[in-house]
Protein backbone atom coordinates (compact mmCIF):
# COMPACT_ATOMS: atom_id res chain seq x y z
CA UNK A 1 0.00 0.00 0.00
CA UNK A 2 1.87 3.58 -0.67
CA UNK A 3 -0.19 6.44 0.76
CA UNK A 4 0.14 9.78 -1.24
CA UNK A 5 -0.40 13.24 -0.74
CA UNK A 6 -1.02 15.78 -3.96
CA UNK A 7 -0.32 18.89 -2.91
CA UNK A 8 0.31 22.13 -4.37
CA UNK A 9 1.59 25.97 -2.68
CA UNK A 10 1.09 24.01 0.75
CA UNK A 11 5.39 23.41 1.17
CA UNK A 12 5.51 25.72 4.40
CA UNK A 13 2.24 24.11 6.26
CA UNK A 14 2.07 20.60 5.45
CA UNK A 15 4.36 19.57 8.00
CA UNK A 16 1.21 20.88 10.44
CA UNK A 17 -1.32 18.93 8.22
CA UNK A 18 -1.25 15.64 6.45
CA UNK A 19 2.04 15.27 6.34
CA UNK A 20 2.03 14.63 10.24
CA UNK A 21 -0.55 12.81 10.04
CA UNK A 22 1.10 10.95 7.63
CA UNK A 23 5.48 11.34 7.78
CA UNK A 24 5.93 8.36 5.50
CA UNK A 25 3.44 9.20 2.53
CA UNK A 26 5.24 9.93 -1.27
CA UNK A 27 4.55 13.93 -1.87
CA UNK A 28 2.99 14.10 -5.35
CA UNK A 29 4.02 18.13 -6.59
CA UNK A 30 4.58 19.82 -9.49
CA UNK A 31 7.81 20.05 -11.28
CA UNK A 32 7.95 23.85 -10.09
CA UNK A 33 7.83 22.98 -6.53
CA UNK A 34 10.35 19.98 -6.56
CA UNK A 35 12.53 22.42 -4.65
CA UNK A 36 9.97 23.49 -2.07
CA UNK A 37 8.79 20.19 -1.16
CA UNK A 38 11.96 18.40 -1.22
CA UNK A 39 12.93 20.48 2.27
CA UNK A 40 9.91 17.96 3.35
CA UNK A 41 10.79 14.63 2.53
CA UNK A 42 12.62 12.85 -0.10
CA UNK A 43 9.93 10.58 -1.32
CA UNK A 44 8.57 12.49 -3.97
CA UNK A 45 6.19 12.52 -7.16
CA UNK A 46 6.95 14.75 -9.46
CA UNK A 47 4.24 15.32 -11.91
CA UNK A 48 4.63 17.70 -14.76
CA UNK A 49 3.08 21.29 -14.38
CA UNK A 50 0.33 20.96 -17.09
CA UNK A 51 -1.06 17.90 -15.04
CA UNK A 52 -3.66 19.98 -12.34
CA UNK A 53 -7.35 19.24 -11.51
CA UNK A 54 -8.37 16.14 -9.45
CA UNK A 55 -9.57 13.95 -12.04
CA UNK A 56 -6.26 14.54 -14.04
CA UNK A 57 -4.28 14.49 -10.87
CA UNK A 58 -5.61 11.33 -9.48
CA UNK A 59 -5.21 9.29 -12.70
CA UNK A 60 -1.65 10.49 -13.54
CA UNK A 61 -0.62 9.13 -9.94
CA UNK A 62 -2.46 6.28 -10.80
CA UNK A 63 -0.31 5.85 -13.82
CA UNK A 64 2.37 6.17 -12.04
CA UNK A 65 2.50 4.44 -8.80
CA UNK A 66 3.34 0.77 -9.64
CA UNK A 67 1.95 -0.57 -5.95
CA UNK A 68 -1.54 -2.16 -6.89
CA UNK A 69 -3.09 -0.15 -3.74
CA UNK A 70 -2.94 3.26 -3.96
CA UNK A 71 -4.70 6.00 -0.92
CA UNK A 72 -4.66 9.58 -2.49
CA UNK A 73 -5.19 11.76 0.88
CA UNK A 74 -6.03 15.48 0.73
CA UNK A 75 -3.17 17.60 2.24
CA UNK A 76 -5.64 19.26 4.30
CA UNK A 77 -6.30 16.40 6.74
CA UNK A 78 -4.98 17.04 9.94
CA UNK A 79 -6.89 14.43 12.29
CA UNK A 80 -8.90 11.54 12.83
CA UNK A 81 -12.34 11.09 14.54
CA UNK A 82 -12.86 7.46 15.66
CA UNK A 83 -16.57 7.47 16.26
CA UNK A 84 -16.40 4.12 17.93
CA UNK A 85 -17.73 4.53 21.47
CA UNK A 86 -20.32 7.54 23.14
CA UNK A 87 -18.30 10.45 22.09
CA UNK A 88 -15.48 11.10 19.55
CA UNK A 89 -12.13 10.28 19.79
CA UNK A 90 -9.71 12.81 18.02
CA UNK A 91 -6.56 10.34 16.55
CA UNK A 92 -3.35 12.34 15.61
CA UNK A 93 -0.92 9.92 15.97
CA UNK A 94 0.59 9.06 12.89
CA UNK A 95 1.31 4.87 13.78
CA UNK A 96 -2.34 4.56 14.35
CA UNK A 97 -3.57 6.54 11.67
CA UNK A 98 -1.59 4.28 9.19
CA UNK A 99 -2.93 0.92 11.04
CA UNK A 100 -6.60 2.99 10.66
CA UNK A 101 -5.96 3.02 6.82
CA UNK A 102 -3.94 -0.09 6.41
CA UNK A 103 -6.64 -2.35 8.08
CA UNK A 104 -9.20 -1.02 5.58
CA UNK A 105 -6.70 -1.84 2.77
CA UNK A 106 -6.90 -5.15 3.87
CA UNK A 107 -10.81 -5.34 4.21
CA UNK A 108 -11.09 -3.92 1.06
CA UNK A 109 -8.70 -6.33 -0.49
CA UNK A 110 -10.77 -9.33 1.38
CA UNK A 111 -13.98 -8.50 0.33
CA UNK A 112 -12.73 -7.28 -3.86
CA UNK A 113 -13.85 -4.07 -3.32
CA UNK A 114 -11.63 -1.73 -5.71
CA UNK A 115 -12.45 1.70 -3.90
CA UNK A 116 -12.56 2.13 -0.63
CA UNK A 117 -12.39 5.51 2.29
CA UNK A 118 -13.79 6.60 5.34
CA UNK A 119 -17.00 8.49 6.95
CA UNK A 120 -16.96 12.02 6.05
CA UNK A 121 -19.03 13.29 8.97
CA UNK A 122 -17.53 13.60 11.95
CA UNK A 123 -20.76 13.15 14.01
CA UNK A 124 -21.07 10.05 16.65
CA UNK A 125 -24.88 10.55 16.24
CA UNK A 126 -25.09 10.12 12.32
CA UNK A 127 -22.35 6.34 12.85
CA UNK A 128 -24.95 3.61 12.92
CA UNK A 129 -23.65 1.17 15.64
CA UNK A 130 -25.16 -1.85 14.41
CA UNK A 131 -23.87 -0.70 10.55
CA UNK A 132 -20.28 0.47 10.89
CA UNK A 133 -19.77 0.15 6.97
CA UNK A 134 -21.60 1.91 4.05
CA UNK A 135 -21.49 0.04 0.63
CA UNK A 136 -23.52 2.37 -1.62
CA UNK A 137 -22.24 5.71 -1.15
CA UNK A 138 -19.00 7.71 -1.86
CA UNK A 139 -16.04 8.85 -0.50
CA UNK A 140 -13.31 11.84 -0.98
CA UNK A 141 -10.66 13.13 1.09
CA UNK A 142 -8.88 9.73 1.84
CA UNK A 143 -9.61 7.79 -0.75
CA UNK A 144 -8.01 3.87 -1.71
CA UNK A 145 -7.78 2.34 -4.75
CA UNK A 146 -7.08 -1.14 -5.60
CA UNK A 147 -6.07 -1.62 -8.89
CA UNK A 148 -6.17 0.04 -12.18
CA UNK A 149 -9.59 -1.04 -13.78
CA UNK A 150 -11.26 1.90 -13.23
CA UNK A 151 -9.84 5.29 -14.73
CA UNK A 152 -10.67 8.91 -13.40
CA UNK A 153 -12.23 11.41 -15.38
CA UNK A 154 -9.92 13.64 -16.54
CA UNK A 155 -12.73 16.53 -17.86
CA UNK A 156 -13.59 16.69 -13.89
CA UNK A 157 -11.19 18.99 -12.14
CA UNK A 158 -13.04 19.28 -8.98
CA UNK A 159 -15.46 16.74 -8.33
CA UNK A 160 -13.76 13.91 -9.42
CA UNK A 161 -14.14 11.63 -6.83
CA UNK A 162 -17.57 10.90 -6.48
CA UNK A 163 -17.76 10.25 -10.34
CA UNK A 164 -14.97 7.64 -9.73
CA UNK A 165 -16.96 6.03 -7.07
CA UNK A 166 -20.29 5.98 -9.29
CA UNK A 167 -17.94 4.09 -11.77
CA UNK A 168 -17.14 1.65 -8.91
CA UNK A 169 -20.48 0.90 -8.05
CA UNK A 170 -21.68 0.51 -11.50
CA UNK A 171 -18.58 -1.99 -12.30
CA UNK A 172 -17.89 -2.86 -9.22
CA UNK A 173 -21.07 -2.65 -7.65
CA UNK A 174 -19.78 -1.71 -3.74
CA UNK A 175 -17.57 0.73 -2.64
CA UNK A 176 -16.48 0.08 0.97
CA UNK A 177 -16.95 3.42 3.30
CA UNK A 178 -15.49 2.76 7.11
CA UNK A 179 -18.28 4.73 8.74
CA UNK A 180 -16.22 4.34 12.27
CA UNK A 181 -13.53 6.88 11.43
CA UNK A 182 -13.82 9.98 9.84
CA UNK A 183 -10.63 11.84 8.85
CA UNK A 184 -10.73 15.57 9.27
CA UNK A 185 -10.00 18.45 7.01
CA UNK A 186 -8.40 21.89 8.28
CA UNK A 187 -9.70 24.55 5.23
CA UNK A 188 -6.40 26.41 4.23
CA UNK A 189 -6.62 30.14 4.12
CA UNK A 190 -5.74 31.68 0.55
CA UNK A 191 -4.30 29.61 -2.28
CA UNK A 192 -2.98 26.93 -3.18
CA UNK A 193 -4.52 22.94 -3.30
CA UNK A 194 -6.90 22.88 -6.11
CA UNK A 195 -7.49 26.82 -5.51
CA UNK A 196 -6.48 28.20 -8.75
CA UNK A 197 -9.05 25.65 -10.89
CA UNK A 198 -12.08 26.61 -8.47
CA UNK A 199 -14.84 28.97 -9.44
CA UNK A 200 -18.28 28.88 -9.52
CA UNK A 201 -18.70 28.85 -13.14
CA UNK A 202 -16.39 26.01 -13.13
CA UNK A 203 -18.59 24.59 -9.91
CA UNK A 204 -21.95 24.68 -11.80
CA UNK A 205 -19.84 23.04 -15.43
CA UNK A 206 -19.16 20.47 -13.22
CA UNK A 207 -22.15 19.75 -11.62
CA UNK A 208 -24.39 19.82 -14.32
CA UNK A 209 -21.82 17.23 -16.26
CA UNK A 210 -22.32 14.81 -13.68
CA UNK A 211 -26.18 15.21 -13.49
CA UNK A 212 -25.95 14.68 -17.31
CA UNK A 213 -23.53 11.40 -16.31
CA UNK A 214 -25.30 10.11 -13.51
CA UNK A 215 -28.68 11.33 -13.68
CA UNK A 216 -30.71 9.71 -11.21
CA UNK A 217 -28.33 8.32 -9.67
CA UNK A 218 -26.12 11.88 -8.21
CA UNK A 219 -28.12 13.82 -6.24
CA UNK A 220 -27.08 17.48 -5.88
CA UNK A 221 -28.60 19.35 -2.85
CA UNK A 222 -28.15 22.91 -1.83
CA UNK A 223 -28.46 23.17 2.00
CA UNK A 224 -27.46 25.93 4.08
CA UNK A 225 -25.42 27.91 1.67
CA UNK A 226 -23.26 24.97 0.38
CA UNK A 227 -24.02 22.12 -2.31
CA UNK A 228 -24.14 18.40 -1.38
CA UNK A 229 -23.21 15.76 -3.45
CA UNK A 230 -25.44 12.31 -2.38
CA UNK A 231 -25.15 8.91 -4.15
CA UNK A 232 -28.73 7.44 -4.71
CA UNK A 233 -27.67 3.90 -5.62
CA UNK A 234 -29.52 1.25 -3.78
CA UNK A 235 -27.41 -2.18 -2.82
CA UNK B 1 -57.82 -4.88 36.54
CA UNK B 2 -55.09 -4.36 39.18
CA UNK B 3 -55.02 -0.52 40.27
CA UNK B 4 -53.04 1.28 43.11
CA UNK B 5 -55.15 3.77 44.55
CA UNK B 6 -52.40 4.97 46.65
CA UNK B 7 -50.67 6.81 44.22
CA UNK B 8 -50.09 10.45 44.76
CA UNK B 9 -50.56 10.47 40.80
CA UNK B 10 -54.23 9.30 41.09
CA UNK B 11 -56.33 11.65 40.19
CA UNK B 12 -58.84 13.20 42.43
CA UNK B 13 -62.06 11.52 42.90
CA UNK B 14 -64.54 13.65 40.98
CA UNK B 15 -66.68 15.57 44.14
CA UNK B 16 -70.19 14.33 44.98
CA UNK B 17 -73.69 15.94 44.69
CA UNK B 18 -74.30 18.26 46.90
CA UNK B 19 -77.13 16.82 49.35
CA UNK B 20 -80.29 18.14 48.37
CA UNK B 21 -79.49 20.05 45.73
CA UNK B 22 -82.23 20.47 43.30
CA UNK B 23 -82.54 18.14 40.33
CA UNK B 24 -81.93 19.25 36.94
CA UNK B 25 -84.52 20.99 35.09
CA UNK B 26 -84.10 19.41 31.98
CA UNK B 27 -81.84 16.39 30.61
CA UNK B 28 -78.32 17.22 31.01
CA UNK B 29 -76.22 17.16 27.74
CA UNK B 30 -74.15 13.88 27.40
CA UNK B 31 -71.41 14.70 29.47
CA UNK B 32 -67.78 13.99 27.67
CA UNK B 33 -65.96 10.78 28.52
CA UNK B 34 -64.31 11.57 31.45
CA UNK B 35 -60.55 10.99 31.51
CA UNK B 36 -58.19 9.58 34.58
CA UNK B 37 -54.79 8.90 35.17
CA UNK B 38 -54.38 5.78 37.51
CA UNK B 39 -51.77 3.45 38.17
CA UNK B 40 -52.42 -0.19 36.91
CA UNK B 41 -50.72 -3.56 37.18
CA UNK B 42 -49.79 -3.91 33.09
CA UNK B 43 -50.19 -7.57 33.35
CA UNK B 44 -53.87 -6.62 34.01
CA UNK B 45 -54.65 -4.31 30.88
CA UNK B 46 -55.95 -6.87 28.10
CA UNK B 47 -54.59 -6.76 25.02
CA UNK B 48 -57.23 -5.16 21.98
CA UNK B 49 -56.96 -7.84 19.59
CA UNK B 50 -58.06 -4.73 17.11
CA UNK B 51 -54.07 -3.30 17.35
CA UNK B 52 -52.78 -2.90 14.12
CA UNK B 53 -49.53 -1.84 14.88
CA UNK B 54 -46.85 -4.34 15.01
CA UNK B 55 -43.30 -3.69 17.12
CA UNK B 56 -39.91 -4.12 16.14
CA UNK B 57 -37.33 -5.47 18.99
CA UNK B 58 -35.66 -2.31 18.30
CA UNK B 59 -38.41 -0.23 19.30
CA UNK B 60 -38.78 -2.13 22.16
CA UNK B 61 -35.67 -1.89 23.13
CA UNK B 62 -35.25 1.60 23.18
CA UNK B 63 -38.41 1.85 25.01
CA UNK B 64 -36.91 -0.41 27.40
CA UNK B 65 -33.99 1.81 27.54
CA UNK B 66 -36.07 5.26 28.04
CA UNK B 67 -37.92 3.74 30.77
CA UNK B 68 -35.13 2.40 32.87
CA UNK B 69 -33.38 5.51 32.05
CA UNK B 70 -33.74 7.41 35.22
CA UNK B 71 -33.63 10.36 34.22
CA UNK B 72 -36.94 9.74 31.67
CA UNK B 73 -38.69 6.36 32.82
CA UNK B 74 -42.67 7.22 32.20
CA UNK B 75 -42.82 10.36 30.17
CA UNK B 76 -46.60 9.56 28.95
CA UNK B 77 -49.71 7.25 29.75
CA UNK B 78 -51.57 4.20 28.27
CA UNK B 79 -54.82 4.72 26.93
CA UNK B 80 -57.28 2.10 28.73
CA UNK B 81 -61.42 2.02 27.06
CA UNK B 82 -63.18 0.88 30.55
CA UNK B 83 -66.17 0.04 28.86
CA UNK B 84 -64.68 -2.78 26.57
CA UNK B 85 -61.90 -3.84 29.04
CA UNK B 86 -59.48 -3.15 26.56
CA UNK B 87 -55.80 -1.55 25.50
CA UNK B 88 -56.46 1.24 22.96
CA UNK B 89 -53.07 2.97 23.35
CA UNK B 90 -49.44 1.55 25.33
CA UNK B 91 -49.70 -2.23 23.86
CA UNK B 92 -45.21 -1.89 23.63
CA UNK B 93 -44.93 -0.26 26.91
CA UNK B 94 -47.15 -3.27 28.63
CA UNK B 95 -44.65 -5.74 27.04
CA UNK B 96 -41.61 -4.34 27.79
CA UNK B 97 -42.27 -4.10 31.84
CA UNK B 98 -42.89 -6.83 34.13
CA UNK B 99 -46.59 -7.95 34.52
CA UNK B 100 -46.67 -6.65 38.16
CA UNK B 101 -45.28 -3.34 37.25
CA UNK B 102 -47.98 -0.44 37.79
CA UNK B 103 -48.06 1.73 34.76
CA UNK B 104 -49.41 4.83 34.03
CA UNK B 105 -52.73 4.55 32.12
CA UNK B 106 -55.18 7.02 30.70
CA UNK B 107 -58.79 5.24 31.79
CA UNK B 108 -61.34 6.27 29.68
CA UNK B 109 -65.06 5.04 28.25
CA UNK B 110 -66.19 4.52 24.88
CA UNK B 111 -67.97 2.42 22.77
CA UNK B 112 -66.35 0.02 20.95
CA UNK B 113 -66.83 1.98 17.63
CA UNK B 114 -65.60 5.10 18.98
CA UNK B 115 -62.68 2.65 20.87
CA UNK B 116 -62.03 1.54 16.40
CA UNK B 117 -62.14 5.05 15.23
CA UNK B 118 -59.28 6.35 18.15
CA UNK B 119 -57.03 2.82 17.31
CA UNK B 120 -57.46 3.78 13.75
CA UNK B 121 -56.52 7.45 14.33
CA UNK B 122 -54.02 7.89 17.15
CA UNK B 123 -50.53 7.14 15.75
CA UNK B 124 -51.54 8.34 11.60
CA UNK B 125 -52.77 12.15 13.21
CA UNK B 126 -49.28 11.77 15.18
CA UNK B 127 -47.72 10.79 11.78
CA UNK B 128 -48.69 13.55 10.07
CA UNK B 129 -46.31 16.33 11.70
CA UNK B 130 -43.49 16.58 9.38
CA UNK B 131 -39.69 17.14 10.79
CA UNK B 132 -37.32 19.85 10.69
CA UNK B 133 -34.13 18.34 10.41
CA UNK B 134 -31.99 21.52 11.45
CA UNK B 135 -34.30 21.60 14.80
CA UNK B 136 -34.03 18.13 15.44
CA UNK B 137 -30.08 18.08 15.01
CA UNK B 138 -30.29 21.19 17.16
CA UNK B 139 -32.12 19.16 19.76
CA UNK B 140 -30.63 15.95 19.59
CA UNK B 141 -27.49 18.08 20.39
CA UNK B 142 -28.53 18.63 23.46
CA UNK B 143 -29.26 14.90 24.66
CA UNK B 144 -26.92 12.81 26.29
CA UNK B 145 -27.93 9.28 24.98
CA UNK B 146 -25.72 6.38 26.53
CA UNK B 147 -27.65 3.38 25.42
CA UNK B 148 -27.31 2.19 22.25
CA UNK B 149 -30.68 1.56 20.92
CA UNK B 150 -31.62 5.24 21.90
CA UNK B 151 -28.35 6.46 19.98
CA UNK B 152 -29.66 4.31 17.17
CA UNK B 153 -33.04 5.80 17.16
CA UNK B 154 -31.68 9.35 17.40
CA UNK B 155 -29.91 8.84 14.61
CA UNK B 156 -32.70 6.88 12.53
CA UNK B 157 -34.72 9.49 13.14
CA UNK B 158 -32.25 12.48 11.90
CA UNK B 159 -31.28 9.86 8.96
CA UNK B 160 -35.02 9.43 8.21
CA UNK B 161 -35.61 13.13 8.54
CA UNK B 162 -32.71 14.37 6.16
CA UNK B 163 -34.07 11.57 3.42
CA UNK B 164 -37.23 12.41 3.52
CA UNK B 165 -36.48 16.46 3.13
CA UNK B 166 -34.09 15.60 0.03
CA UNK B 167 -37.17 13.50 -1.45
CA UNK B 168 -39.40 16.50 -0.93
CA UNK B 169 -36.33 18.28 -2.77
CA UNK B 170 -35.71 16.00 -5.42
CA UNK B 171 -39.67 15.81 -6.18
CA UNK B 172 -39.58 20.19 -6.25
CA UNK B 173 -36.91 20.21 -8.52
CA UNK B 174 -37.44 20.57 -12.19
CA UNK B 175 -36.35 17.66 -14.35
CA UNK B 176 -35.53 19.04 -17.56
CA UNK B 177 -32.91 17.10 -18.39
CA UNK B 178 -34.21 13.84 -17.01
CA UNK B 179 -31.87 11.14 -16.96
CA UNK B 180 -32.86 7.75 -18.52
CA UNK B 181 -30.91 5.72 -15.88
CA UNK B 182 -28.54 3.11 -16.30
CA UNK B 183 -30.20 -0.46 -16.36
CA UNK B 184 -26.74 -2.18 -15.15
CA UNK B 185 -26.50 0.45 -12.18
CA UNK B 186 -29.51 -0.83 -10.83
CA UNK B 187 -29.55 -3.98 -8.49
CA UNK B 188 -30.12 -7.44 -10.61
CA UNK B 189 -32.56 -9.87 -9.38
CA UNK B 190 -31.66 -11.28 -6.49
CA UNK B 191 -28.73 -8.93 -5.87
CA UNK B 192 -28.10 -7.93 -2.49
CA UNK B 193 -24.87 -6.75 -0.96
CA UNK B 194 -25.10 -6.84 2.99
CA UNK B 195 -22.27 -7.86 5.60
CA UNK B 196 -22.19 -9.88 8.72
CA UNK B 197 -19.69 -9.36 11.72
CA UNK B 198 -18.50 -12.26 13.97
CA UNK B 199 -17.60 -11.90 17.22
CA UNK B 200 -14.96 -14.60 18.88
CA UNK B 201 -14.47 -14.96 22.84
CA UNK B 202 -12.10 -17.78 22.76
CA UNK B 203 -8.80 -18.25 21.05
CA UNK B 204 -9.99 -21.79 20.01
CA UNK B 205 -13.40 -20.83 18.28
CA UNK B 206 -11.85 -17.93 16.45
CA UNK B 207 -8.93 -20.22 14.93
CA UNK B 208 -11.24 -22.98 14.26
CA UNK B 209 -13.33 -20.19 12.18
CA UNK B 210 -10.41 -19.24 10.44
CA UNK B 211 -9.41 -22.57 9.75
CA UNK B 212 -12.95 -23.66 8.13
CA UNK B 213 -13.40 -20.22 6.30
CA UNK B 214 -9.76 -20.07 5.11
CA UNK B 215 -8.81 -16.93 6.60
CA UNK B 216 -4.78 -16.74 6.77
CA UNK B 217 -2.68 -14.83 8.66
CA UNK B 218 -1.94 -11.23 7.48
CA UNK B 219 1.46 -9.51 9.12
CA UNK B 220 0.21 -5.86 9.76
CA UNK B 221 2.33 -3.40 12.15
CA UNK B 222 0.73 -2.72 15.81
CA UNK B 223 1.17 1.30 16.13
CA UNK B 224 2.78 1.85 19.19
CA UNK B 225 0.93 3.21 22.52
CA UNK B 226 -2.20 1.66 23.82
CA UNK B 227 -4.52 2.40 20.97
CA UNK B 228 -6.09 -0.78 19.55
CA UNK B 229 -7.36 -0.77 15.74
CA UNK B 230 -8.60 -4.30 15.34
CA UNK B 231 -7.90 -5.90 12.48
CA UNK B 232 -11.45 -7.38 10.35
CA UNK B 233 -11.26 -9.87 7.72
CA UNK B 234 -14.26 -10.44 5.17
CA UNK B 235 -14.86 -13.84 3.76
CA UNK B 236 -17.16 -13.92 0.85
CA UNK B 237 -20.41 -15.00 1.58
CA UNK B 238 -20.95 -17.53 -0.89
CA UNK B 239 -17.68 -18.86 -0.31
CA UNK B 240 -18.32 -18.91 3.29
CA UNK B 241 -21.46 -20.73 3.02
CA UNK B 242 -19.76 -23.39 0.39
CA UNK B 243 -16.74 -23.75 3.41
CA UNK B 244 -19.09 -24.19 6.46
CA UNK B 245 -21.09 -26.80 4.33
CA UNK B 246 -18.48 -28.67 3.07
CA UNK B 247 -16.60 -28.66 7.08
CA UNK B 248 -20.37 -30.05 8.03
CA UNK B 249 -20.22 -32.65 5.50
CA UNK B 250 -16.80 -34.03 6.53
CA UNK B 251 -17.55 -34.21 10.28
CA UNK B 252 -15.70 -31.18 11.28
CA UNK B 253 -16.52 -28.76 13.96
CA UNK B 254 -18.55 -25.80 12.41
Amino acid sequence: MKIVIPTKGRADVLREKALRLFPDATLCVGADEVDAYGRLSDKLLVHPPEVVGIGPLRQWVLDHVDDPCVVMVDDDVTHVYSQVGFHKERIEDADTARAIVERMAILAQDAGVRVFGFNQAARPLTYANFRPFSLDTWVGGVVGIIGRELRYDQRLLLRADIDFCLQSLLHDRIVLVDGRFSFIHTRFAGSGGNARQRSSERHAQEMAYLKRKWGPYLDIVQAKGTTRLVVRVTR
Amino acid sequence: MARRKDNPTDAPEPPEKAPGAAPPMAPAAPAKPPLRLEWIEAGSLTENPLNWRRHSQEQLQSLRELLDDPEVGWAGACLYNERTGRLVDGHARREVVDPKTPVPVLVGNWTQEAEAKILATLDPVGAMATGDVAAYEALIAQVQADGLWVRDLLHNTAAGLEAAEQQADEDAAESDDAHPGLPAMECQPFEHYDYLMLMFRHEQDFQRACEVLGIKKVEVEYPGGLKKIGLGRVVDGAKAIDRLMAAGKSGGAV
